[in-house]
């Protein structure tokens, strides 16, 4: 493992039951010099134990809240620490790409973003076997999340993200669950947040494809959005 | 449509627009009172249900009394949902909170700190 200087950067990565996929996600990400905080909400398996084998921060919610709560808990840990510059979010079942950070990093150094948002629909072929059925929700996801919150993208559900630590701050991530990534774009769209979306590469494969996020869950992500728009 | 059709239909989005924008844990209060008024003049009147039933076009005070019912329990589901949803946040809160508290770092890095573990035992004396 090398050991040098780490950048002032955190990796934010929630993880739910994600025993069999978190350790080479963990050792891929590890041959970078970034700082790596994983959150693991709530597993019933041996997720946290097995992140402790690796040198990165392990927080651990009690019960499971939500993936939005574990993302909300990391970045909350990110922020409050020394010197953190860049905020990346990341999944924990290994369909993202560590090399692809820096490209995600690239429009914050430069100064004109506050927030760069993953795409995989930005480049043909990024989005490796990608279910059909998949494709066409998460095309109606897009179309109804461009409607409502104004913002240009074309894939509004990508865990793939980058923020400035000042962004990461005024960003609070209340929907617990799902509906985490609409409330993202939707709040970013309210604080008027300078953004772009980069192209990156999202790998189905067949563990990712089931611990996914099952279809009919976009009923849940409509419900928790509705529910929490009541006094 | 006939004027009780007329009636509910607005009765079911003004309970939207308050469920919405205009909810208080005050006003559901009053909202509670004033059912448990209404629901003991008709236990007291009972003919009276029927009264006010036909003059909105509603054939029998019981179908009245049904629909009120009815908006009662939808009224009643939504108090109960906004209070579980401020438990929600409180137990998100207390979780996070431990969460942090508690952060570990895995066996390597003990070996290796690296600068931020200042931040660890500094954060844990603060909290």
């Amino acid at each position: 493992m090398p050991i040098e200087p780490k950048e002032p950067i955190w990796i934010v990565i929630p993880a739910y039951n994600e025993q069999r996929a978190i350790g080479d996600v963990l050792r891929k990400l590890l041959q970078f010099p970034y700082n790596i905080v994983v959150v693991d909400d709530g597993s019933a398996d041996k997720t946290y134990q097995e992140c402790l084998k690796f040198p990165v921060t392990v927080l651990r919610h009690t019960c499971n809240l939500g993936q939005g709560a574990a993302l909300q808990t990391g970045i909350s840990y990110a922020i409050k620490s020394l010197n953190t510059r860049y905020i990346i979010t990341f999944d924990s079942d290994g369909q993202h790409s560590a090399e692809e950070i820096v490209r995600l990093l690239e429009p914050l150094k430069s100064g004109d973003y506050d927030v760069v948002l993953g795409s995989r629909f930005l480049r043909p072929g990024d989005a490796v076997n990608i279910p059909q059925l998949k494709k066409v929700v998460l095309g109606l996801a897009t179309a109804f999340t461009r409607a409502s919150s104004g913002l240009k993208l074309t894939d509004t559900h990508n865990g793939f993200r980058a923020l400035t630590v000042e962004a990461a701050g005024k960003i609070n991530i209340k929907q617990n669950r799902m509906a985490h990534a609409s409330e993202i774009l939707q709040q970013i769209a309210t604080l008027k947040l300078r953004y772009c979306e980069v192209p990156v590469t999202i790998t189905y494969t067949s563990y990712s494809k089931v611990k996914g996020q099952s279809l009919l869950n976009s009923v849940n992500i409509l419900w928790d959005m509705m529910r929490s728009n009541i006094k | 449509m006939n004027l009780s059709q007329i009636i509910l239909i607005t009765l079911v989005l003004v309970f939207a627009l308050y469920v919405f924008r205009f909810r208080t844990v005050l006003r559901d209060r009053i909202i509670y009172l004033s059912l448990i008024a209404a629901g003991m003049t008709f236990i007291i009147a009972p003919e009276l249900s029927t009264q006010v039933a036909n003059m909105v076009g509603i054939g029998r005070g019981t179908d009245l009394v049904l629909y009120a019912f009815i908006m009662f329990t939808l009224f009643n589901n939504v108090s109960l949902t906004s209070q579980l949803k401020k438990t929600d946040q409180q137990i998100t809160a207390l979780v996070r909170h431990t969460a942090i508290a508690e952060a570990r770092v895995g066996t390597i890095q003990q070996l290796q700190p690296y600068n931020s573990s200042d931040f660890l035992t500094k954060e844990k004396s603060i909290d």
